[in-house]
């Protein structure tokens, strides 16, 4: 428990502004929707519908908010110790010794939203924007099977990881319809990265020495926001929001012209890497509200995971899972308001048996949050603040081991034999591999989470 | 609540702290696995001197070297095939000491080494599945050890089955010669051509002509072996990378060629190969099985010894 406090207290020392919302998928978009476990999509009432459910901003004042939010990552993978005569003959050479993982990433980032009345009566735009203080379209790949022994040689967190240094870029509007419903669709964008080269190679055998001239084009890739909010009953309030897949996607293309080859078309070895994936979802949210507009929220995400892409474009075989969210709000007078969240989120990653090493754990959220109105210099000022603690319910992976061996080649599933056997040397009989997940590993570990908005009313 | 509350506490305890080291299910392998635990379903090869009879399937696994000259360079290109040869012996010319024979012959698998900038050819199994089951003939001078063996010549026609073994080969994927033979809906095989990432670069579409003949002498009464000769006639009629198109000249490696035959049914001291025990070994047990085929008869896939060709030159 001291140690648990000291953490506690380290993260509020560390995040200054412990300020709001981000990593919006993993905790919830701003300070409100995180001190809720991540929901709200029949709630959402500011600029962060935009992201939860864009039918929100016809409920959201004139309103400008800013926001910083922080993630403070204490999740690890232990692997399980090698047993001897498993080694290929390149293993002792690597160049990094294969290693766990400790503090996956810790991140931070500032957020912007705006919502304004249109011109049109019952109709709001929002606009929101957050990004990491890490920096604008990171990314950092890795292999999730025995290529990644040739580079860090360590496993990562497929999704609380580096997925949550994705920056946000979404604009939406919302109309109400009558009374009773509200509707609103949006867009949520990120960038792509298209890179060409060019590479004359002066001799074949060795690919040291090339002339290289490179070409960067820069778009965006977009994704559909959509959502609806009903109230059929003063005391009930129904939310269904939608929103597509969307990652950041680095395309290479690299065109390959070979000496002595000057007259052919040149080769082609294309490239592709997925960054921040976040997976098509549908979230339904059922709240019951007082007269003091206190509530008891429930609420269920799918997300589907099946269609994920891993950091190389390749599919991962994710399950679709569903979320459960329960919270509530409670609005004291002239003490404002007090939030609280639970949520379970499980693993959308199914046993990894085989080849591949995609680490993730089921997760327990516990949320808490408040926020009061205030006014200062005659300005209408509401602050908000969230923290949010996910616990990573330990996981441990165990290999399974094949009565026939496959040779590593695509397509194989299973734990695979890098190295053909040879009679002549029996060093070389049975698995050989240098697959960092084997002979298994474990993961676990918690993330907190804090954020504070202050939201300007004009 | 008291429950909950209990749980709560525990499942925050867990995640507090880093996992725990644990043991994996794999045991040290010297100990368990390797060739032994490979050969579980074999029956134990348990050759002696001479052939006594030589009814029966045997395999023939070929490794043929050559040096190629392709985009700048020099290096050797190996190509590994399996065959199974189902052996009838003649009863008319059985001597004392010397058998002929006749043999079903079947390509059931081919493999070829790494080429420059580590593109690596594959040949799906579907290609050797296509192919129609060819009679051989076969000699044995002498069925006692060291006795000579010939087996004649094997010629493999991929995608132009009609040609002659002196025609010229087609150049043109609308050649009327040229045949869909791996129904895949383009001209003559395909080939693919994949990077160091096991990435599929590109695909050839070629034809294909490859003459084989054998020479040896026997080992014990299950393993023959000796030189492979060969000549490979192969045109590139199209291909979606310029790289993958340009073409090669081949000469003879200076490390040689050799081919081993083994048998494969569980007789005269051979492994035996029949995993459903049908009565037959088919080309798909073989194929399953080609690591514990090769470790089992102690046959080795050595990389490309790029030096010596460059030396020859």
């Amino acid at each position: 428990m001291r140690r648990f406090m000291r953490i506690a207290a380290l993260v509020g020392a560390g995040l200054p502004g412990l300020a709001q919302a981000n990593l919006f998928d993993i905790h919830g978009a701003g300070a409100r929707s995180q001190a809720l476990g991540g929901a709200g999509v029949a709630v959402t009432a500011d600029a962060y519908a935009t992201y939860i459910n864009p039918a929100g901003l016809a409920h959201a004042p004139r309103m400008l908010d800013m926001g910083m939010s922080g993630a403070f990552n204490r999740s690890s993978i232990t692997l399980m110790k090698r047993p001897s005569g498993y080694d290929t003959d390149t293993y002792r050479s690597l160049r990094n010794p294969r290693q766990d993982t400790e503090d996956d990433g810790s991140n931070m980032g500032f957020g912007v939203g705006l919502s304004v009345p249109l011109f049109i009566e019952n109709l709001t735009l929002g606009g929101l924007v957050f990004m990491p203080l890490s920096g604008f379209a990171n990314a950092d790949t890795s292999f999730s099977d025995e290529r990644q022994q040739y580079f860090s040689n360590q496993l990562n967190f497929e999704i609380t990881g580096d997925r949550v240094e994705g920056e946000i870029f979404a604009a939406a509007l919302g109309y109400r319809l009558a009374d009773w419903i509200s509707i609103g669709i949006g867009l949520l964008v990120l960038p792509e990265n298209s890179t060409n080269t060019e590479e004359y190679v002066k001799n074949a055998a060795d690919m040291s020495d090339m002339d290289v001239n490179v070409k960067l084009d820069q778009s965006a890739r977009r994704a559909l926001l959509g959502g609806v909010i009903v109230k059929p009953l003063d005391w009930l309030r129904v939310g269904l929001s939608f929103q597509d897949e969307i990652y950041f996607r680095i395309g290479v293309r690299n065109v390959i012209q070979i000496s002595g080859q000057e007259g052919d078309e040149p080769s082609l070895l294309e490239i592709t890497a997925v960054e921040h994936y976040v997976p098509p979802k549908v979230s339904l949210g059922l709240a019951l509200i007082d007269q003091r507009n206190s509530f008891i929220n429930i609420e269920t995400t799918w997300r589907g995971w099946s269609r994920y892409l891993n950091n190389h474009g390749e599919k991962a075989n994710f399950n679709d899972t569903f979320e459960f969210r329960l919270n509530g709000e409670y609005g004291f007078e002239n003490y404002g308001v007090l939030r609280a969240g639970v949520g379970y989120v499980p693993t959308p990653v199914p046993d990894q048996t085989g080849r591949t090493n995609y680490v993730d754990n089921d997760r327990l959220l516990f949320a808490l949050g408040a926020g009061r109105d205030f006014e200062l210099f005659g300005i209408d000022l509401t602050i908000d603040f969230a923290m949010q603690l996910q616990l990573l319910l330990q996981r441990d992976t165990y290999k399974k081991q094949l009565a026939q061996i496959p040779l590593c080649a695509e397509g194989v599933e299973g734990l695979c034999d890098e190295v053909r056997d040879d009679a002549a040397s029996p060093e070389t009989l049975g698995l050989q591999t240098g697959n960092p997940g084997f002979p298994g590993f474990s993961s676990g570990g918690y993330i907190l989470a804090a954020s504070i908005d202050l939201k300007w009313r004009f | 609540m008291r429950r909950l509350q209990c749980f709560l506490w525990c499942a925050g305890l867990l995640a507090c702290q880093d996992p725990e080291r644990l043991e994996g299910h794999f045991q040290d392998q010297q100990a368990v696995t390797g060739l032994d635990a490979d050969v579980l379903t074999l029956e134990p090869g348990q050759a002696v001197d001479d052939i006594h009879s030589i009814e029966g399937t045997w395999a023939l696994f070929l490794q043929d070297r050559q040096c190629m000259h392709s985009v700048g360079t020099i290096t050797e290109s190996i190509i590994w095939s399996w065959y199974l040869l189902d052996v009838h012996e003649d009863a008319d010319s059985v001597g004392n000491f010397n058998a002929s024979f006749v043999a079903q012959t079947r390509v059931c698998h081919e493999e070829l080494s790494p080429l420059v900038l580590s593109l690596t050819t594959m040949v799906p199994d579907i290609i050797p599945a296509a192919q129609p089951v060819r009679e051989s003939t076969g000699y044995f001078l002498s069925t006692e050890q060291d006795g000579g063996f010939v087996l004649s010549e094997i010629v493999e026609k991929w995608g132009v089955p009609g040609i002659s073994i002196d025609e010229e080969m087609p150049s043109k994927p609308d050649d009327q010669r040229v045949v869909d033979q791996d129904r895949d809906g383009y001209p003559g095989v395909t080939f693919g051509v994949y990077n160091v990432l096991g990435k599929l670069a590109c695909e050839v579409r070629v034809v294909q002509r490859k003459r084989l003949r054998i020479r040896g002498h026997v080992v014990n009464s299950a393993r023959v072996e000796g030189e492979l000769w060969s000549r490979i006639d192969k045109v590139v009629l199209e291909s979606t990378q310029a790289l993958c198109e340009s073409n090669a000249e081949f000469k003879v490696s200076p490390n040689g060629s050799h081919f081993v035959m083994v048998r494969v049914d569980g007789r005269e001291g051979g492994y035996n190969f029949d995993f459903d025990e049908d009565g037959a070994v088919t080309c798909e047990e073989l194929n399953d099985n080609l690591e514990l085929f090769m470790s089992s008869h102690q046959l080795v896939l050595p990389k490309p010894d790029n030096e010596s060709c460059r030396a020859a030159e």
